[in-house]
């Protein structure tokens, strides 16, 4: 257990240094010069001297890379070009509609997709579980923004449901906060447990095939405990693994969702960030999301334990 | 089951030849000669009529207009052409690049430790985001959106095809080709190459869904396609300050966006089903 | 006369939405309570459906179970609903498989998926529950029980996951197990352990078997009866004295001598004898015998004409129309 533990968090170091390499390069693989670049078209030579100065973009490559990671190593993202404030403060300022966006649309999802994926599987062939396999290949193949403006005309113009757009803040009430970020959830909803829900349903199928399946049977266990009891736990192991994969598409979606329902988050931190060319902020953005990402498939990782006794060894 | 195997009861004809793929096929026609024939025809929809802003949907506007009097109609017909470029290019291009390095992952041990390390590390940044700050950096223009879009899907296609790289190699011809001494390169076009396309082509699909799903995102968000060039995302994008008063704008687009990605989808689906048929014709 | 414990006439079984696929056709036999019939038949003869098809282990709505009568110890099997069933299995039937490496759940453990055979069908106290459970691994002869209840399955032997398998089975003492190939994927000094513990559990409990099996060899040792099944139909059902000494079906005959036989002091061994061609295909099944293509006696009328069912000694029938004689093993060699 603890090996494997271990080993797992050792895997991560690499992952990690690749995305803070990356990260620091994109600012040295364009065309031009990055100083140029971040001071934007209309700069005189002193500014950007004084841009290549402030970044320390005139020392060697690798003398730069070493000093982002000791930087990076310390938390400091670096100061905004655009207004002087340091990188972490501004994404800190950002993060609370995001995270919660974020974990809304996953218990959303997860509540959704998994009954209704076992579901499907269990009533195999039905019409009931054709429309759900249209549904979520509609799920994942309409544009998040199409299905958010589309939430708006319905839920927030005509009916008046929700707000058409903006955030309410947590300071605001918790149930204001959750009510203005119902349909962004929704939105991405569609997307997220459409892919859990097509997984969901094809292992479920495939372990209502297995042979101990047919032992629970044969033993006397009715149909209901043959689910829940014999299949439902099989089925953890590819299910939280797509869900660990789909939360990339899913920081992704919420970019983009920020952007429809105008929500102050990290995703139109980013959009502003690169509108504005802003670069440090979007490299601690890149970083800040992708070591979310790290964490979650880490943890999806290491849920393994729960569904699967092979891997506690 | 996918839904590209829902057939109606009774009918006969091709295994293959469903509802579903019949409907995804029509649509990816219609829009291909869009594609081809629409800027010919309707031209690029750029012409500006201050006299007709935001008009709904009429007989002289089959679709509308938005803010800056451009016919929706024209636009978005002209604009399939992007996303099937966008779509196709992207597709060729992962699946050449993300094959190549996939099948040298798999074939060579001193380069898969290196290759899935990078792979790995770039799957950790999310997609959309990479993509953008690439387009910010690289410059606008369509070459860099498909570079952009492409680089993030690398990581996972060079991921699955060495994976059906390692499982070919176990199977006994290939041990048995290899034990009687075959250059390496051969056996990898001889047995690799052949028994990976499949994968591959399936594979392809899903990455050029994935590309105009992602490029209509970029244009969105107003780091993709120059706004002079139609293309459904810059259309919706046009349209985004305007929602309330002038829904046209985005829902045509929007909907030619989803009937396109769901088509490939669909096909995509009837294409995996059709070379592995252990998932459809299993016995219940 | 007394009804015989299991009961079967006329058992058909087929799957598709339309009946399609007719695996099993008009099979029928009879097992004494205690006693064990042999199915014997390649694989694909509808042996281990006919089976399933007593456990009621068939989706309801893709297949079709017809019979004249299929009767356990008095409960009309035919008449059982899902709920009926599930109240059946593991008190009056039971079953093992071929495959213990996938039979047993991967994420419960040994313990769990034992006491679970209990408490379905009877309401005791937890304690309870795990003394019967040690009770029963002890029975089939687990060495250190208390500590295999809370192992899963992965880490045991193929061995002592297929007697934890017979555990389950017989935990609540059912009047019928079949076994489904229990021994085909074990080594077979393993095996030879199986079927002795089988056997001596059926001593013990007066359990019947339905003994599933392509290996004659194993018929042998622990049969009683025998059926036949070729292409979904009973072809030759008799004793294991009248299959092995008096085999009077063509494929019971081609069975017979395409087995290896060892014989103290016989110097050169026979040679073993292959059955030509292959199981016709359950669309396709051709008109006449089903076998005729491919029997060593073939007559020309045999291709015509479906054979009647005839006794060729009390109790040993045999649906061919050309029976063989005792040892009358084909004579003619393959043509290659």
């Amino acid at each position: 257990m603890n090996s494997f533990v271990f080993k797992r968090l050792l895997s991560v170091v690499p992952v990690v240094l690749v995305v803070l390499v990356t990260v620091f390069l994109l600012l040295h693989i364009g065309p031009g010069d990055p100083a140029a670049m971040i001071a934007g078209e209309n700069a005189t030579r002193e500014q950007i001297e004084e841009i290549r100065q402030r970044l320390m973009l005139d020392r060697p490559l690798l003398e730069q890379l070493w000093l982002y990671l000791g930087n990076v190593a310390s938390l400091n993202f670096g100061e905004s070009v655009y207004s002087g404030f340091p990188v972490m403060s501004l994404i800190l300022q950002r993060v609370e509609p995001t995270a919660i966006l974020a974990i809304y649309t996953m218990v959303l999802s997860i509540l959704i997709s998994i009954p209704m994926g076992v579901w499907a599987a269990w009533r195999a062939g039905t019409t009931l579980d054709r429309a759900l396999v249209i549904a979520s290949v509609i799920g994942f193949s309409v544009p998040v923004f199409v299905i958010g403006y589309a939430l708006v005309e319905i839920f927030a113009l005509r009916l008046r449901w929700f707000p058409v757009q903006g955030y309410k803040s947590l300071a605001d009430g918790f149930l204001a906060c959750i009510r203005s970020l119902t349909l962004p959830a929704i939105t991405l909803a569609f997307l997220f447990s459409a892919l859990v829900a097509r997984i969901a349903r094809a292992t479920m199928l495939e372990v209502l095939s297995e042979d101990y399946i047919r032992t629970a049977r044969a033993k006397g266990a009715r149909n209901r405990r043959v689910l829940i009891v014999h299949a439902l736990k099989n089925i953890g192991v590819p299910v939280v693994t797509v869900i660990g994969t789909s939360f990339a598409a899913l920081l992704g979606g919420v970019v983009i969702t920020e952007s429809v329902f105008n929500i102050p988050g990290m995703g139109r931190l980013t959009v502003d960030a690169i509108l504005t060319r802003d670069y440090p902020v979007v490299q601690g953005v890149l970083i800040s999301f992708s070591f979310v990402l790290i964490a979650i498939n880490l943890l999806v990782d290491l849920s393994y334990a729960l569904f699967d006794p092979r891997v506690r060894q | 089951m996918s839904v590209a195997s829902i057939t109606a009861p009774g009918k006969r004809g091709p295994e293959w030849l469903t509802i579903p793929v019949c409907i995804s096929l029509f649509f990816l026609l219609m829009i291909l000669g869009m594609a081809v024939f629409g800027p010919m025809i309707l031209g690029n929809g750029n012409e500006l009529n201050p006299m007709m802003r935001l008009k709904p949907p009429s007989a002289e506007a089959w679709f509308g207009t938005d803010n800056l009097g451009r016919d929706i109609f024209a636009r978005t017909v002209s604009g399939a052409r992007n996303s099937v470029i966008v779509g196709v290019t992207t597709a060729a291009l992962v699946l050449l690049v993300g094959g190549a390095l996939g099948v040298i992952a798999g074939y060579f041990h001193w380069a898969d430790m290196v290759l899935m390390r990078v792979a790995d590390g770039l799957m950790a940044i999310p997609g959309i985001l990479l993509a953008i700050a690439l387009v910010s950096l690289l410059g606008g223009g369509l070459v860099t959106v498909i570079i952009a879009i492409a680089v993030p899907e690398i990581p996972r296609t060079a991921r699955l095809l060495r994976s059906v790289v390692l499982s070919i190699r176990e199977l006994p011809f290939v041990m048995a080709s290899v034990s009687v001494g075959s250059a390496t390169h051969k056996i990898i076009l001889q047995h690799i190459v052949p028994n990976a396309i499949g994968a591959l082509m399936v594979q392809a699909t899903y990455v050029c869904a994935a590309a105009v799903l992602s490029e209509a995102a970029l244009s969105f968000l107003g780091v993709g396609t120059p706004p002079d060039v139609p293309s459904w995302g810059n259309v919706v994008a046009s349209g985004k300050d305007y929602f309330r008063l002038a829904p046209w704008i985005i829902a045509f687009p929007g909907i030619m966006l989803s009937i396109l990605v769901l088509s490939i989808n669909i096909l995509g689906d009837q294409l995996r089903d059709q070379l592995d048929p252990r998932l459809t014709k299993r016995r219940p | 006369m007394t009804q015989p414990f299991l009961s079967v006439r006329n058992l058909s079984v087929s799957f598709g939405a339309n009946g399609e696929a007719k695996v099993v056709n008009g099979v029928s036999f009879d097992l004494e309570a205690g006693k064990t019939l042999c199915l014997v038949g390649e694989s694909g003869s509808g042996k281990s459906v006919t089976a399933t098809s007593l456990m009621g282990l068939h989706p309801a709505k893709t297949t079709r179970i017809t019979a004249d009568r299929m009767e356990l110890d008095g409960i009309d099997l035919l008449s059982c609903d899902e709920a009926r069933f599930a109240e059946l299995r593991g008190t009056k039937m039971a079953m093992i498989f071929q495959d213990p490496m996938s039979s047993l759940n991967p994420a419960l453990t040994i313990g769990f998926q034992l006491r679970e055979a209990v408490f379905l069908h009877e309401n005791l106290s937890r304690a309870d529950q795990d003394a019967r459970v040690l009770e029963v691994l002890q029975r089939v002869r687990i060495p250190d029980p208390e500590r295999r209840m809370t192992s899963y399955p992965h880490e045991l032997s193929g061995g002592m996951r297929q007697r934890v398998m017979i555990a389950m089975a017989l935990i609540c003492r059912p009047k019928l197990l079949i076994a489904d190939e229990p021994t085909t994927a074990l080594d077979v000094t393993v095996q030879a352990q199986i079927l002795w513990l089988l056997g001596e559990l059926q001593r013990e409990f007066g359990t019947a078997i339905i003994f599933i099996t392509h290996d004659l060899g194993v018929v042998a040792e622990i049969g009683d009866d025998v059926a036949v099944m070729y292409a979904g139909s009973l072809v030759e059902k008799g004793s294991v004295f009248d299959i092995f000494d008096r085999a009077s079906h063509g494929y019971t005959a081609g069975l017979l001598s395409a087995t290896a036989e060892f014989h103290p002091g016989q110097t050169a061994s026979k040679r073993l004898v292959e059955i030509p061609g292959s199981l016709p295909q359950f669309s396709n099944l051709p008109q006449g015998c089903n076998f005729a293509d491919r029997c060593a006696f073939a007559a020309p009328s045999c291709l015509d004409r479906t054979p009647d069912w005839r006794e060729v000694a009390p109790g040993h029938v045999t649906s061919c129309d050309q029976p063989v004689g005792a040892f009358d093993a084909p004579k003619k060699e393959t043509a290659r």
